[in-house]
C-alpha cells in the first residue's frame, strides 16, 4: 500500500510540477499608453490628428521661459520667484558676468522647443510612412509640421546665439553637426520654405483640425501665412530686408490699424489653454495676491514710457495692496527694490496668448523699410502703431540709425513679455549695453547661454 | 494565476484524502532545558531521518510517537547547540540539557528556495536576527527602523523624521544606478511582498516637482512600513548576489526574508505587552535672534528694513521660537501587542494583535498601525505538513508638510527658515490665520488646516504545503509547495484649503489630490528536494519551479478651486486625473541546486537559476543565474587542536543574479495632453534599446570564522567583491534630439568591502553574563566602465550639488560649482564628496545581572559621507542660522552673508556640502523580569524602560544627517531640503505572560 501511495504521489506531482512549468506568459505591452511604434509605422487618420494636437500642445512649452527669462535678460521683468534662490542672481547676472553649462532654468527655452522639433520630425515620418493619406493629404501635415518646426528651432537659436544650434535632429543617435548663427537662420528659413512648398500642394483643407488658436489660418492658405509671417521675423534676424518685406507680403499682415481698430493689432495664431488636464496661461497670475513668486514689471518700462501710452495700462497693473520684494534684489544703496507693476494682459488662466501678431510684422515692416532707405514707408508703419495707442506721430530724426532706435522702442511696448523681445533686438543690433538697458538691480547683461552639457558631452563622443 | 491556483488546490485535496499509514510506533516524553536548568519552551525534536518532530511546551516538556522500537531524537533551539539523544521502546524519558550557541553556529539558515543549511556549515556570511534582537531593546516603529547597526555590510538611512517610516537600505554598496530597483527583496513566509511608495501627490500640491531630478517629493513611506515588527520571529539578510542567486533576477540589491511567529504544542499561552513612550525633536538649530541691529543688517536700512523695524517694535516683544514651536510637540506613543499561542502535536497556532498608536513631535502628524495575524501549522498525518499565515494590517499615517516646496509655503521647514522670530503668525479669536509677509504662506495655518493622510489596508497570506515522497534509512525525497498573495490597498489625501494664503493668490484656491493604489502580489513556488548519504557524503538535490505575478492600478485624481471646506472632487471647479498607471509583471523561474556536505567538513553547494520576466525588453528570454559556494570546517578534521580555538572555518562563495528594469522603462509611447479642449498625443522623450538586457551583478565572497575558548570569543571576517554589470543607464543623445534619454546597458561597477563581526563573552556566570559584538563594515564603490558620456545626475543641478557619473570614480559623488577647468572627468566640476561613508560601525551590549536585570545598548557609528545641506542655505538665505548675525572672521559681513556669497558669488556649492558623521545611540534599554510570582494568573511578568535614537553627536549643520529630500534613491540620496526633524522615542515597557 505504501509503495502505491507512493507512485501515485510522484506521478501527481511529476504532472503538476510539468504543467506549471510549461506555463506561457502572455508578452505585456505598455497598458498605459498607444506605442510610438505604431504611429511611425502606418498611422490612422485619427492617429495622425493626435499628433498635430500633441504637435499643437508641444508648441506652446517654450513660452514661459521665454518670456521669464529672456524677459529678465533684457530687463522687461524681473523674476521675484522666491521658490529658488537662483533666479533673481542667476538670470540678472547678479555676481556673475556669464552663464554656465547647463544654466540655472534655461531648458525651458532649448530642450523644450526641440522636443517640439521631435515631435514635428514624427508628424512628417509619420504623415510620409501612412497608407491612409493621400498625396495632398500628407503635404498638408507635412506643411504644418515643417512651419512649426521652423518656429520653434528658433528659440534655441536665440539663446544659444554664436554658440549655433544643431538642425538636422531627426536621428537621436545620429544628430547633424552644428551650424553658426547665420548658418541656423539660413536652414530655419529653408523649412519654413519646404514647409511653404508643402502647403502649396495640400490643396484648400487639411485632412486635420486644429484648435481654435489657430482659427482663420486653419487652411492650407491661411497657414501659407503663418509661415510667412515667421519667415519675415527669420528673414529680419538674417539681415535680408528685401527677403522680410516679400515674406510680409504674403503674411497676414494689416497695415490699416488705427485706434479704433486696435484689435487688429493681436491677429495671429495663438497658443491656446485651459483648466487641467490642459495646461494653464503661465503668464496669468491673479491680481494683487500676497505671494512672493511672480513675475514684476521692470519699472523702467513704467518710467520710460512716453505720455498717454495705452500700452502701459493694457499691459501693465499696479499691486497696491501687494508690492513685493526679495532679499537678492537690492539698489546701489543696498536697499530693497520693490517690485510694484505685475502683467495685466490676462483675463484668465485659460486666455490665449499668441506667438507672432499683426503688431510685429507691422514694425517688422518698419525695421526693414527702414534699413532698405525707404524712411517714409518705415515712420508711416511706426505712426500706425504708435497712433493706434495713443501717441503722436512720430517726429524724430529720419537717418536710419535713429529710425531704428525708435522702432526698437516701440517694439519695448509693443511686443512686452512676448518671448524676450527686447533682449534679442538689442542684441542684434548691437544695442545690448547699459545704454539700453536699466541696471539699477546691478546685475549684468548676457550676449547668450552656455552650450548644454548634453551637446558638449555628444561632441566629445 | 487563477489555473495554478485551481492546480494547488486539487493537489492539497488529494493529499488531505490521503491518512497515514499504520506502523509500530511507541511514545517518549521528557523536558528540555538549559546549561542553567531553566526549562526551554518551543525547543524543536525531531526523529532523525524522518519529518516526525514536535516542540516542546510552556514547561519545557514534550511528548513524542516515534515510530519503530528505537530511534535518535535530534533536539535544537535558538541559541543553542544541537544534541543527539538515543530513545527506544525501553529507555523513553529524556531529561535534555542544551547547551548555549554562543556564535549561534547551529542555527539554520537560509541557502536555498526549498533548503537551508546550518550556520556553522554555510559558504556565505548571512545574518540573522532574531524578533529580540529585533524588538526586544527597545520598540521600534517598523521593520526597516529596526535594523539600523545590526548587520555589517548594510547601510541604512532614513529619508526623513517623518512618521511612519521611509527608509533606505542599500547592501553592499551601490547595486544599481536607478534603472532596477536598489531595495532589497522582501519576502515574508515564503510571499514576495510590496515595499514600493505609493505617491500621494504631495510634490504636485505643495509645487516641490523640478529641479534636475525627475524623482518625486512626496516624502512618502516604503511600505515595508506596514508590517509588525513585534510578529517576526526571525529575519534573515542575503546581503549579496553569492547568497542571494537562488533568488534570481530581483536579487541584486539583496534579499530579506522574514519569518512570523509560529505556536508551539502544549499549554496554551497568551502574552500582553504594553510600550508606552513620547518622542521628542533633537538637535534643534537654535535659529538666531532678531533684534533692531542683525534687521538693519538682513533687510537693509532702506524702506523694507524700516518696516520691519517698525514690525519689530510693535511686536511687543512677541518673540517665537519657530523651532520649538513646530517641533517641540510631547508626542505621545502607544505600542500594545497581544498573542496567543499553544496547540497539539498535530496543530500549532499563533493569533495575534497589534495596535501602535504614534503621535509625531509636529502638530497633526502621526503614524497608527492596526494589525492581526493568524498562523497555523498542521500535520494532517506523518507525511504531510501544511501551514498557513495569515496577516492584515491597518496604517493610518499623517506626515504633514515639510521639506522642499515651490511657491505654496507648502512646508513648515521651510517657511520657518525665511520667518522671524518677531512675526505674527497665530490665528485670531476668530481662527483666522495671518497671512505671513515672509514667505508664501503661514506655516502654522498650513500644520493646522492642511491634510497629509495616507491609509493602507494589507492582506499578506501565504500557504504551504510539504509531502514526504519517501523515507528511508538514508535518503528522503520532499515535496514542497508554498505560495501566497499580498494585497494592498492605499488611499491618499493630500489637501490645502481655499483659505490658505497661497492658494488666494492662486486662479481657483483650495486643491485636494486623492490617491488610490491597488497592488496585488502572488507567487507560487513548487521544489523536489531529494537527500541522500552517499557513503560520507550528504547530498542534497533541490530542483523547483517559481512564478511571480504583479499587478498594479493607480489613480491620483486632482481638484482645484473647491468650496469652502469641501475636499470631495465633484465640489472642486477644476477636475483632473493627476496620473493613473496601471502595471501588469510576472516573472517565471526554474531552479536546481545540489549541496554536498563531507562531514560536515568539507560543504559544497553548487545551484543555478533560469529566469525571464515581462519586465525585459526580451519578455521570453531566460537568463541564467548560476552559484557556487564552498565552505571547509577546518575544526572539525581530526588533525585539528581545539583546545584555544575551537573553530575555524575557510569559505568562498561565488553568485550572480539579476535587476530588472522599471516598468514602463521598456516601452516607447505616447503620452497625452489637452490643449484647447483637444485630445494629443505627444512623442515622450525616451527612447529604448532594443537590445536592451537585465543588469547583472556577480559577486565573490571570502570569508573566515573563528571561534575560541568554547566561542566565547568568535569573529566572523568577510570580504567581498560585487560587480554590477550591464547597468542600465539613460544614454543622453544630444539634448537637441528631443529625446533626452535612451535606455541602454552602458556601464559597470564594482563594490569592494569588508565586514568584521567581533563577539565576545567576557563573563559568564549564572549572575552576570555580559554578551558585547563590535561590527565594522566598509564599501567602496567604483565605476569600471562608462559607454556614455560622463553625466550628472540628481539635486537640484550643479550649483546646488549634484551627483556625478564618471567612470574611475565611485558613483555617489557629490560635485558642484565652481567650474575646474583641467578637469574634464568630473564634468569639469569640482568634488565634494561621496554619499557613501568610509565606513561604519556598532557595539552592541547585553548585560544580565541576577538573572533578572538585563540591560542593553547599541551605538552605531558613522564615518565619513557627505550630505548636500540645502536646508543650511535657506537658513542662510532667510537669516534664521544660528549666529547668522555674528561676524566669525571679523571682516564685517555677517557669518549667514558669507555663506551665502561664498556659494552665490564665489560660486562655491561646497558651501553646503557637509560631513554626516554621526555617532548614535540607536538603542538602549533596562528591564527586570519578575522572580516567579506567586500568582496563578500571571506566568511571567516584565517591566522596563527604553530609548530609540535616544542621543546623537555629530557635527552636521541640520536636524540629522540622514536625510534624503527624494525618498530611496539607488544614488541620488543625501539631499537634505528643511525635511521633519527626526525624533528620540523614550519608553516605558510591561510585558506579562499568562
Amino acid at each position: 500500500m505504501n509503495r502505491i501511495i507512493n507512485k501515485w504521489y510522484l506521478i501527481l506531482l511529476v504532472g503538476i510540477m510539468a504543467s506549471v512549468t510549461s506555463c506561457e506568459v502572455d508578452e505585456i505591452v505598455d497598458p498605459n499608453n498607444p506605442s510610438l511604434a505604431g504611429v511611425l509605422n502606418d498611422a490612422s487618420k485619427a492617429e495622425m490628428q493626435t499628433l498635430v494636437y500633441g504637435l499643437e500642445a508641444r508648441n506652446r512649452d517654450y513660452l514661459a521661459n521665454a518670456v521669464q527669462m529672456f524677459g529678465a535678460f533684457g530687463r522687461e521683468v524681473w523674476p521675484y520667484f522666491a521658490s529658488d534662490p537662483r533666479f533673481i542672481p542667476d538670470w540678472l547676472g547678479i555676481g556673475r558676468t556669464e552663464t554656465y553649462t547647463d544654466f540655472f532654468t534655461s531648458a525651458g527655452t532649448y530642450l523644450t522647443p526641440y522636443i517640439a522639433v521631435k515631435q514635428a520630425n514624427v508628424l512628417i515620418q509619420s504623415a510620409d510612412n501612412s497608407s491612409a493619406l493621400s498625396t495632398a493629404e500628407k503635404a498638408g501635415f507635412k506643411g504644418f509640421a515643417k512651419t512649426i518646426k521652423g518656429f520653434q528651432l528658433l528659440w534655441p537659436l536665440m539663446q544659444q546665439y554664436q554658440n549655433g544650434i544643431r538642425v538636422d535632429v531627426s536621428d537621436p543617435l545620429n544628430p547633424g553637426p552644428r551650424l553658426s548663427y547665420t548658418e541656423s537662420l539660413t536652414a530655419i528659413s529653408e523649412i519654413l520654405a519646404d514647409g511653404l512648398k508643402d502647403l502649396n500642394d495640400a490643396g484648400s483643407t487639411f485632412a486635420f483640425a486644429l484648435t481654435d488658436g489657430f482659427s482663420g489660418f486653419d487652411t492650407p492658405d491661411g497657414m501659407k501665412k503663418v509661415n510667412r509671417a515667421l519667415a519675415a521675423r527669420v528673414a529680419l534676424y538674417a539681415g535680408n530686408n528685401a527677403e522680410a518685406l516679400n515674406a510680409l507680403n504674403a503674411s497676414f499682415m494689416d497695415l490699416d490699424v488705427t485706434s479704433a481698430t486696435s484689435g487688429k493689432m493681436n491677429i495671429g495664431p495663438a497658443h491656446v489653454y485651459g483648466e487641467a488636464p490642459d495646461l494653464n496661461n503661465p503668464l496669468y497670475y491673479p491680481y494683487d495676491r500676497p505671494t512672493s513668486t511672480i513675475l514684476i514689471v521692470h519699472p523702467a518700462m513704467i518710467e520710460d514710457a512716453l505720455p498717454g501710452d495705452a500700452r502701459v495700462t493694457n499691459k501693465f497693473i499696479k499691486r497696491v495692496a501687494n508690492p513685493v520684494t526679495s532679499n537678492a534684489l537690492k539698489d546701489i544703496n543696498g536697499n530693497l527694490l520693490v517690485g510694484e507693476y505685475q502683467d495685466n494682459r490676462w483675463a484668465s488662466n485659460t486666455d490665449p496668448v499668441p506667438f507672432i501678431r499683426n503688431e510685429e510684422l507691422i514694425l517688422i515692416y518698419a525695421e526693414a523699410k527702414a534699413r532698405t532707405s525707404q524712411p517714409g514707408d518705415a515712420v508711416n508703419a511706426i505712426n500706425k502703431v504708435r497712433n493706434t495707442w495713443g501717441l503722436p506721430d512720430y517726429s524724430g530724426g529720419q537717418s536710419e540709425d535713429e529710425l531704428i532706435d525708435e522702432i526698437l522702442f516701440q517694439r519695448r511696448y509693443s511686443l512686452w513679455g512676448e518671448g524676450g523681445h527686447r533682449w534679442i533686438d538689442l542684441r542684434r543690433t548691437n544695442r545690448l549695453n547699459s545704454t539700453y538697458v536699466d541696471l539699477r538691480d546691478l546685475g549684468s547683461l548676457y550676449t547668450q547661454v552656455s552650450r548644454r552639457s548634453s551637446e558638449i558631452s555628444w561632441d566629445e563622443g | 494565476m487563477k489555473q495554478l491556483l485551481t492546480k494547488a488546490g486539487a493537489l492539497l485535496a488529494f493529499c488531505l484524502l490521503l491518512s497515514g499509514t499504520a506502523m509500530a510506533q511507541f511514545k517518549t516524553t521528557g523536558i528540555v532545558k538549559d546549561a542553567k536548568g531553566e526549562t526551554l519552551i518551543g525547543a524543536s525534536i525531531i526523529v532523525k531521518g524522518t519529518a516526525i518532530g514536535t516542540v516542546t511546551d510552556f514547561d519545557g516538556a514534550f511528548e513524542l510517537n516515534v515510530p519503530g522500537s528505537s530511534a535518535v531524537l535530534v533536539f535544537s533551539y535558538t541559541g543553542f547547540k544541537s544534541a543527539e539523544f538515543p530513545v527506544s521502546i525501553s529507555s523513553n524519558n529524556l531529561d535534555v540539557t542544551l547547551e548555549d550557541d554562543i556564535a549561534r553556529l547551529e542555527e539554520v539558515i537560509v541557502t536555498g528556495l526549498g533548503s537551508g543549511v546550518k550556520r556553522a556549515n554555510a559558504g556565505n556570511a548571512v545574518t540573522s536576527l532574531s524578533g529580540e534582537e529585533l524588538t526586544g531593546n527597545t520598540s521600534p516603529q517598523t521593520v526597516d527602523n529596526a535594523l539600523f547597526g545590526k548587520i555589517p555590510g548594510v547601510n541604512i538611512s532614513a529619508n526623513s523624521g517623518a512618521p511612519g517610516g521611509g527608509v533606505n537600505v542599500q547592501m553592499r554598496g551601490v547595486s544599481t544606478l536607478g534603472a532596477g530597483s536598489s531595495q532589497p527583496l522582501y519576502i515574508v513566509d515564503g510571499v514576495y511582498v510590496d515595499n514600493s511608495v505609493i505617491r500621494n501627490g504631495r510634490t504636485q500640491v505643495s509645487g516641490a516637482s523640478g529641479g534636475a531630478s525627475a524623482a518625486t517629493q512626496d516624502d512618502a513611506a516604503n511600505r515595508i512600513s506596514d508590517l509588525n515588527p513585534d510578529d517576526i520571529e526571525k529575519i534573515e539578510v542575503l546581503k549579496g548576489p553569492s547568497a542571494a542567486a537562488i533568488y534570481g533576477t530581483r536579487a541584486n540589491a539583496g534579499v530579506i526574508i522574514i519569518t512570523t511567529k509560529k505556536g508551539a504544542s502544549g499549554k496554551t499561552r497568551v502574552s500582553l505587552s504594553q510600550d508606552v513612550g513620547v518622542a521628542q525633536g533633537q538637535n534643534f538649530q537654535e535659529f538666531d535672534v532678531w533684534d533692531a541691529e542683525k534687521i538693519s543688517s538682513f533687510f537693509g536700512t532702506g524702506a523694507r528694513g524700516q518696516a520691519e523695524l517698525a514690525a519689530f517694535n510693535n511686536s511687543g516683544g512677541r518673540v517665537t521660537d519657530w523651532e520649538k514651536f513646530f517641533y517641540g510637540e510631547n508626542a505621545l506613543l502607544s505600542n500594545t501587542q497581544l498573542s496567543v499561542s499553544g496547540g497539539t502535536e498535530k496543530t500549532q497556532f499563533y493569533v495575534s494583535g497589534g495596535l501602535q498608536t504614534e503621535e509625531g513631535i509636529i502638530k497633526n502628524t502621526g503614524f497608527d498601525r492596526y494589525s492581526l495575524r493568524a498562523n497555523i501549522d498542521h500535520k494532517i498525518n506523518d507525511r504531510v505538513k501544511i501551514s498557513f499565515n495569515n496577516s492584515y494590517f491597518r496604517t493610518d499615517n499623517d506626515r504633514g508638510f515639510t521639506g522642499n516646496q515651490n511657491n505654496t509655503g507648502g512646508s513648515i521647514g521651510y517657511a520657518i527658515a525665511y520667518t522671524p522670530s518677531y512675526a505674527d503668525l497665530l490665528p485670531d479669536a476668530n481662527g483666522n490665520y495671518p497671512d505671513n509677509p515672509y514667505f508664501n504662506d503661514n506655516p502654522v495655518a498650513i500644520r493646522d488646516l492642511s491634510r497629509n493622510n495616507q491609509v493602507v489596508d494589507r492582506f499578506i497570506s501565504a500557504a504551504s504545503l510539504e509531502v514526504d515522497l519517501f523515507t528511508k534509512a538514508t535518503s528522503y525525497l520532499k515535496f514542497k509547495m508554498n505560495g501566497g498573495a499580498d494585497y494592498l490597498s492605499g488611499n491618499s489625501i493630500v489637501y490645502f484649503p481655499e483659505v490658505l494664503q497661497h492658494q488666494r493668490a492662486n486662479a481657483n484656491p483650495g486643491d485636494v489630490m486623492w490617491g488610490r493604489q491597488d497592488n496585488l502580489n502572488t507567487n507560487l513556488q513548487a521544489f523536489l528536494q531529494l537527500n541522500a548519504d552517499l557513503g560520507s557524503i550528504n547530498s542534497n538535490t533541490n530542483v523547483g519551479w517559481v512564478r511571480l505575478d504583479q499587478e498594479a492600478e493607480f489613480l491620483l485624481s486632482r481638484g482645484r478651486g473647491l468650496a469652502g471646506g469641501q475636499t470631495n472632487l465633484q465640489w472642486a471647479k477644476v477636475q483632473s486625473v493627476q496620473q493613473q498607471q496601471n502595471q501588469n509583471v510576472t516573472d517565471v523561474g526554474i531552479v536546481a541546486q545540489e549541496d554536498l556536505n563531507w562531514q560536515d567538513r568539507i560543504i559544497v553547494s553548487a545551484g543555478v537559476r533560469f529566469d525571464k520576466s515581462t519586465l525585459n525588453v526580451q519578455q521570453d528570454k531566460y537568463y541564467a543565474f548560476p552559484k557556487a559556494s564552498l565552505a571547509a570546517n577546518i575544526h572539525n578534521f581530526d588533525f585539528w587542536n581545539g583546545n584555544v580555538m575551537n573553530q575555524l572555518k575557510v569559505r568562498a562563495a561565488y553568485g550572480e543574479t539579476g535587476g530588472l528594469p522599471l516598468f514602463g522603462n521598456t516601452f516607447e509611447s505616447l503620452t497625452s495632453q489637452l490643449v484647447g479642449g483637444q485630445l494629443g498625443g505627444q512623442v515622450s522623450t525616451r527612447g529604448v534599446d532594443p537590445d536592451l538586457v537585465p543588469e547583472t551583478a556577480s559577486e565573490l565572497e571570502f570569508g573566515l570564522d573563528a571561534g575560541f575558548f568554547n566561542s566565547r570569543v568568535s569573529l566572523e571576517a568577510t570580504y567581498y567583491i560585487k560587480k554590477v554589470n550591464d547597468l542600465i543607464l539613460d544614454l543622453q543623445p544630444a539634448e537637441s534630439t528631443g529625446i533626452t534619454a535612451i535606455a541602454t546597458n552602458a556601464a559597470d561597477l564594482e563594490n569592494k568591502g569588508i565586514e568584521l563581526s567581533l563577539s565576545l563573552n567576557p563573563v559568564r556566570t549564572t549572575n552576570f553574563n555580559w554578551f558585547s559584538r563590535i561590527m565594522w563594515w566598509k564599501n567602496e564603490s567604483v565605476i569600471t566602465r562608462l559607454d556614455i558620456p560622463r553625466f550628472t545626475t540628481g539635486g537640484f543641478g550643479p550649483s546646488l550639488g549634484t551627483y556625478l557619473i564618471s567612470n574611475g570614480f565611485s558613483p555617489t559623488t557629490i560635485i558642484g560649482n565652481p567650474t575646474v577647468a583641467e578637469s574634464p572627468e568630473t564634468t569639469g566640476r569640482t568634488v565634494y564628496g561621496d554619499r557613501q561613508p568610509k565606513f561604519q560601525m556598532s557595539f552592541y551590549n547585553e548585560i544580565k545581572l541576577l538573572k533578572n536585570l538585563d540591560f542593553t545598548f547599541l551605538f552605531h557609528y558613522q564615518n565619513g559621507g557627505s550630505v548636500i545641506n540645502l536646508s543650511a542655505l535657506l537658513w542662510d538665505d532667510g537669516g534664521t542660522t544660528n549666529n547668522w548675525n555674528g561676524d566669525d572672521d571679523g571682516d564685517g559681513t555677517p557669518n549667514g552673508l558669507d555663506r551665502l556669497l561664498a556659494w552665490a558669488v564665489d560660486g562655491n556649492t561646497g558651501v553646503y556640502v557637509q560631513d554626516a558623521d554621526y555617532l548614535k545611540l540607536r538603542e538602549v534599554g533596562l528591564y527586570y523580569t519578575f522572580p516567579k510570582i506567586a500568582s496563578k494568573f500571571i506566568e511571567r511578568a516584565k517591566i522596563g524602560v527604553s530609548a530609540n535614537n535616544v542621543l546623537l553627536w555629530t557635527k552636521y549643520d541640520g536636524y540629522d544627517p540622514e536625510a534624503s529630500n527624494f525618498g530611496t534613491q539607488a544614488v541620488t540620496g543625501n539631499i537634505d531640503v528643511t525635511p521633519y526633524p527626526s525624533s528620540r522615542r523614550l519608553f516605558f515597557h510591561l510585558k506579562l505572560d499568562f
